[in-house]
């Protein structure tokens, strides 16, 4: 143990330190979002009853808001909710530990691919402060746990290939096709990183194909119930509804640019200017625009959800270090390194299909090559520095590295912890745990509970904090049709009611009701019972009574 | 290999000058003013203001360095004041650059054969250079001289007499735009500190007669910078504009941070805001969007609609290139050092710029850019060669080629015209030619006033007498003294901003307004006519007369 410790005490401090960055807080900050209160209260719902919050027994895909959400990571909330109860810890605590575990996985991963040491520990510290992956793992992100499996099935499966370990194959096959079940982009990147791996590794591989087949064989089957499910449900709907062909714009650019032509009917104009350009370029600009360095250093996704203010998804210094590392392995350009550059080159793919890119949540595996680079990048500067014979080169080089990361780090937390539930205050559900706690403690006196819609999905998150029965609840609502986004809601359950209110006309309707509004639309003069305010200090919710 | 490279002249130049009077449909006022300078200078000897000659010219309230003025007074002489006149010589020389670099990559890169005719057809083609060239964009003029100094430069190296030549032409592009000082610096600078011990070697008298002529034609420049007639750089100069400080508290209150607290030195400082800005307009010039997708997005006039400013394969043999450069070439060697280094600071006048891009101010990135590009083209070549079934790779080659080029040619040739003629402020020439014969048979003319300054336009499309002219103008600096100044009167047109109240009283008379203007219901007028832009959707001219 001793020895244990003595060897690997690097990597040990920084998964401690990885650990500390998750953990710290983590049940109340960033406030809960509906898609977690969703993962928590369907889990719940499955620990109380066996079927979710709609009565579905045991899916694979959770209906949730009509969106059936893939279903691995609410299986994996599903024992913390039994055992610590349902609140945000629950939902968080797998998230968080399987970003942990990324870094334990980058680390074994790099060791199998460059047998480098200090390439594997700066690429377990870069991942362990990296915004792009500390930002999804706080949090119940499906989309960070598909990604820590995809680096233990990609290392797995490296491994084996070296080895031609039946064992390590299965496993690997066996983290892919998991996490092809938490998350949809997975569906895409998981297979592509997987014909990689047999594309580069080919030489490996050919010796002794037994394992590769019964690898094969394994991972159709568990793949099986998945594809059922695929073509079967709703599924397929709801990932039309955010895919490429869901923006309109392309399709409008074509009668505006065949309009344009002296001959509307020509040929070439048809020929030059049709959907499937249009959506091919549309498709290709997606793609590229992942790789913007705005989006990358400097200013993050646009989605407010996905970024913290003023922060890239990389930091800044990982621009020098990976344009470093990009110049050092294109001089020479090893295996492992053409998987790297592969995994670089294919990890927007899924998000790209998709409408509103660069997307950081839909791109997050990307962060996996791009650490490994910037990693590689600091280990040339480092070499480079040390055969640097002048003792203030050198050690005035290391400081200066030193503070670079260690500022913009700071600056990253401190724009995390300080500035980012303030700047963005709509980027979670701030506010929300305050009124069901008010309305929990005073709400019993009312015939009729309104609650304003304007914060997305606000039914879910009232489950969730009220721990209401699911028995009661899975008889007795109702979901809306889905609007444009593909989306449903619940407008109501028990005397709860959820929409835009035209108070002043409920107030004076009915008698003994409860309206819970946003601030902005309360005329002034209106008696204000109560203000609920978020975490972040902001005004959510005036509550008005008759 | 001269026959090709003739052959890519040829089609250089069929590219460039194919309807380069109509294609881009309308001219912009900096064309205009460019052109009726010449025009002014070819019949008077003096700019439109009366001024003698003048090495910096001043337009409307700007100063133009004026090379551009005196090539295009030749051309001005042989085919009359019009668009084809003015835009020649940016025309001409978009040919001569893609000779130019073929020249300077032959120079940089000796040992390989196929390399500099790969350059001068990525040249040929490429969307940048063939926008800038079918305009009069003094930046074109300033690359071609960039290129022409860069060639001679290397030549100088073997024979030393040469760096007079390269001096001098360095230096002519400081008298013809502005924005030379920092673009042309950073390549004389960089060349300079690469060859520093060559240079050291030069003799003496060259290298000082070199220097000399270098000093005195940038002269009018450098003195420029101490009279204030460097242009816009305060509008333009990004550091301009600071945050508000009502932005910085608000962001600052979140913390409870204050500025001059530490936290304010370490996270929130004002040049850390810069640097970011600064970073995230440098990286938008690297960005697949500028480059291979939607090409100037902030100045949709500075390219074609929904096309970079390279070409679409280009994208895939630009990733080649800087896998070859990063593979094969070491950075000490001086080539490769330069090219480089000229990529990565070539951007640096339109970073500091306000806009978050600017194809025109970091025009010098392309050259830079093709060589790479060529360079992967190169490679992708060989390595087609060197396979057994070549055949199916090299019409690969070709299709990602052609395909990537017809986009271009339909984004141009066709869109350009018809999608963005508002940006070339089309309809000035219509509505001038309607207006100006009528001036003496109505009461007066009001024409709205705006930033795209019409007079030059009357003064232009009417090839106005410049003496007639030199004795009457006048710049009003009202509407906005940070900005370029107006001319308010010429004869019996006033260029003013709308006011119905005074307007509707002014019976018999005729007013220009633009197309988005809108007219009182009150008003009794009579439509004499309407000029849409080429989209056919939006107007661009309302002519009335007001009764």
């Amino acid at each position: 143990m001793k020895s244990f410790i003595k060897k690997y005490w690097i990597l040990i401090a920084i998964i401690l330190l990885a650990a500390f960055l998750r953990f710290y807080r983590l049940g109340t900050y960033p406030a809960l979002n509906a898609d977690e209160a969703a993962i928590g209260y369907n889990a719940y719902s499955l620990v109380e009853t066996g079927h979710d919050e709609h009565g579905n027994s045991w899916p694979i895909h959770f209906q949730s808001f009509n969106d059936f959400k893939p279903g691995f990571y609410f299986y994996t909330v599903l024992p913390f909710v039994k055992f610590i109860g349902l609140n945000a810890w629950a939902v968080r605590i797998p998230g968080a530990i399987l970003g942990v575990l990324s870094i334990l996985f980058i680390y074994l991963l790099t060791k199998e691919l460059f047998g480098n040491k200090k390439i594997s520990v700066i690429s377990a510290l870069f991942l362990a402060i990296s915004p792009w992956h500390i930002h999804f793992s706080r949090g119940g992100w499906e989309v960070n746990s598909a990604t820590s499996l995809i680096i233990l099935g990609v290392w797995l499966l490296i491994r084996a290939a070296k080895r031609s370990s039946v064992f390590s194959f299965s496993l690997g096959v066996t983290a892919l096709i998991l996490s092809m079940y938490t998350y949809h982009s997975a569906r895409i990147i998981a297979p592509l990183l997987g014909i990689g791996i047999v594309v580069f590794f080919w030489k490996d591989i050919i010796k002794n194909l037994k394992p590769l087949l019964i690898a094969l064989g394994i991972g159709i089957v568990l793949a099986l119930p998945l594809a059922r499910d695929l073509f079967s449900s709703n599924t397929l709907s709801r990932v039309a509804g955010v895919g490429l062909f869901a923006d309109q714009g392309p399709i409008n650019r074509i009668n505006e640019q065949r309009g344009e032509h002296l001959n509307v009917t020509s040929l070439f104009g048809k020929a030059i200017h049709n959907k499937y350009v249009n959506y091919g370029l549309k498709f290709a600009s997606n793609w590229a625009s992942h790789y913007h360095g705005l989006f990358l250093f400097v200013s993050g996704d646009v989605i407010q959800r996905n970024a913290v203010p003023e922060t890239g998804e990389m930091l800044l210094f990982d621009a020098i270090f990976i344009a470093v590392g990009l110049v050092a392995i294109f001089s020479n350009f090893k295996r492992g390194w053409k998987f790297t550059i592969y995994w670089l080159l294919i990890a927007p793919i899924a998000s790209a299909l998709t409408f509103q890119s660069p997307n950081a949540l839909r791109a997050q595996n990307m962060v996996v090559p791009l650490v490994i680079i910037s990693a590689f990048g600091l280990t040339r500067i480092i070499e480079w520095l040390g055969k640097k014979k002048v003792a203030t080169i050198k050690i005035g080089g290391f400081v200066v590295l030193l503070l670079l990361v260690v500022w913009n780090f700071l600056r990253y937390e401190h724009l995390y912890w300080v500035h980012m539930s303030k700047e963005y205050p709509y980027s979670s559900q701030y506010g929300v745990e305050e009124l069901v706690n008010y309305i929990s403690e005073n709400g019993s006196k009312y015939n009729k509970i309104y609650i304003t819609d304007k914060y997305d999905q606000p039914y879910i998150l009232f489950l969730f904090y009220l721990r209401y029965s699911p028995q009661e609840f899975q008889g007795n609502h109702e979901l809306t049709t889905r609007d444009n986004y593909g989306f449903s809601t619940v407008r109501d359950f028990d005397k709860f009611y959820f929409g835009s209110i035209d108070f002043g006309k409920v107030l004076s309707e009915e008698e003994n009701i409860l309206v819970a509004v946003p601030p902005s639309e309360v005329p002034k003069g209106t008696n204000i019972v109560k203000r609920i305010f978020g975490t972040n200090e902001y005004e959510y919710f005036d509550i008005i009574t008759n | 290999m001269k026959k090709i490279l003739f052959g890519i002249l040829v089609l250089a130049a069929i590219l460039r000058f194919w309807n380069v009077g109509t294609i881009p449909a309308g001219l912009t006022q900096d064309e205009a003013a460019l052109g009726y300078n010449a025009y002014s200078i070819l019949k008077t000897g003096r700019d439109e203001y009366g001024k003698f000659l003048p090495i910096i010219f001043k337009s409307f309230g700007d100063f133009k360095p004026g090379l551009y003025v005196y090539l295009d007074v030749p051309f001005v002489a042989a085919l009359g004041l019009n668009e084809v006149s003015t835009r020649l010589p940016s025309a001409v020389s978009g040919v001569l650059i893609v000779y130019l670099i073929y020249l300077v990559t032959k120079s940089f890169f000796p040992d390989h054969k196929r390399l500099p005719i790969l350059t001068a057809f990525v040249a040929a083609t490429n969307p940048w250079l063939i926008f800038l060239s079918r305009g009069a964009w003094e930046a074109n003029i300033s690359l071609t001289l960039t290129l022409a100094g860069i060639h001679f430069f290397q030549k100088a190296l073997n024979k030393n007499k040469y760096f007079v030549l390269s001096a001098t032409f360095f230096s002519l592009t400081m008298i013809t735009y502005q924005g030379a000082k920092l673009s042309t610096g950073i390549v004389v600078a960089v060349l300079a500190i690469i060859y520093l011990k060559d240079i050291l070697k030069f003799q003496k008298r060259y290298l000082f007669t070199g220097i000399a002529v270098g000093v005195i034609i940038s002269l009018p420049i450098i003195l420029s910078l101490f009279n204030g007639q460097t242009g816009r750089l305060n509008v333009f100069s990004i550091f301009s504009y600071p945050r508000s400080t009502e932005y910085t508290q608000t962001f600052l209150d979140e913390g409870k941070e204050k500025i001059g607290d530490i936290n304010y030195y370490l996270f929130h400082s004002e040049t850390l805001n810069f640097g970011r800005g600064i970073l995230g307009r440098y990286f938008n010039h690297f960005s697949p969007r500028f480059l291979f997708f939607d090409g100037d997005y902030q100045n949709p006039g500075h390219s074609a609609p929904y096309q970079g400013m390279l070409l679409l394969g280009d994208i895939l043999f630009l990733i080649i290139g800087f896998y070859i450069f990063a593979k094969n070439y070491k950075l000490n060697q001086k080539p490769s050092l330069f090219i480089i280094l000229w990529l990565i600071l070539s951007p640096l006048p339109a970073v500091l710029s306000r806009d978050q891009v600017q194809s025109v101010r970091a025009l010098n990135m392309v050259a830079p850019l093709i060589i790479i590009v060529s360079l992967g083209l190169n490679n992708f070549i060989n390595w087609v060669n060197s396979k057994k079934f070549s055949l199916p790779l090299y019409l690969f080659l070709v299709g990602v080629y052609i395909i990537g080029f017809v986009y271009f040619i339909d984004a141009y040739y066709v869109h350009v015209p018809a999608h963005n003629s508002n940006y070339w402020n089309y309809g000035y020439k219509e509505a001038v030619e309607i207006v100006y014969p009528m001036e003496n048979k109505v009461r007066k003319i009001t024409f709205e006033q705006s930033y795209a300054q019409p007079y030059i336009y009357f003064l232009y499309y009417t090839k106005y007498n410049p003496t007639n002219y030199q004795k009457q103008c006048n710049l009003a600096n009202t509407m906005n003294t940070n900005d370029v100044g107006m001319v308010e009167m010429l004869d019996n047109i006033s260029f003013s901003s709308i006011d119905w109240s005074i307007l509707e009283r002014q019976k018999g008379s005729l007013v220009v307004i633009s197309g988005t203007t809108a007219i009182p219901e009150s008003l009794h007028y009579n439509l004499v006519r309407e000029i849409k832009y080429l989209n056919g959707r939006d107007m661009a001219f309302k002519i009335i007369e007001i009764q």
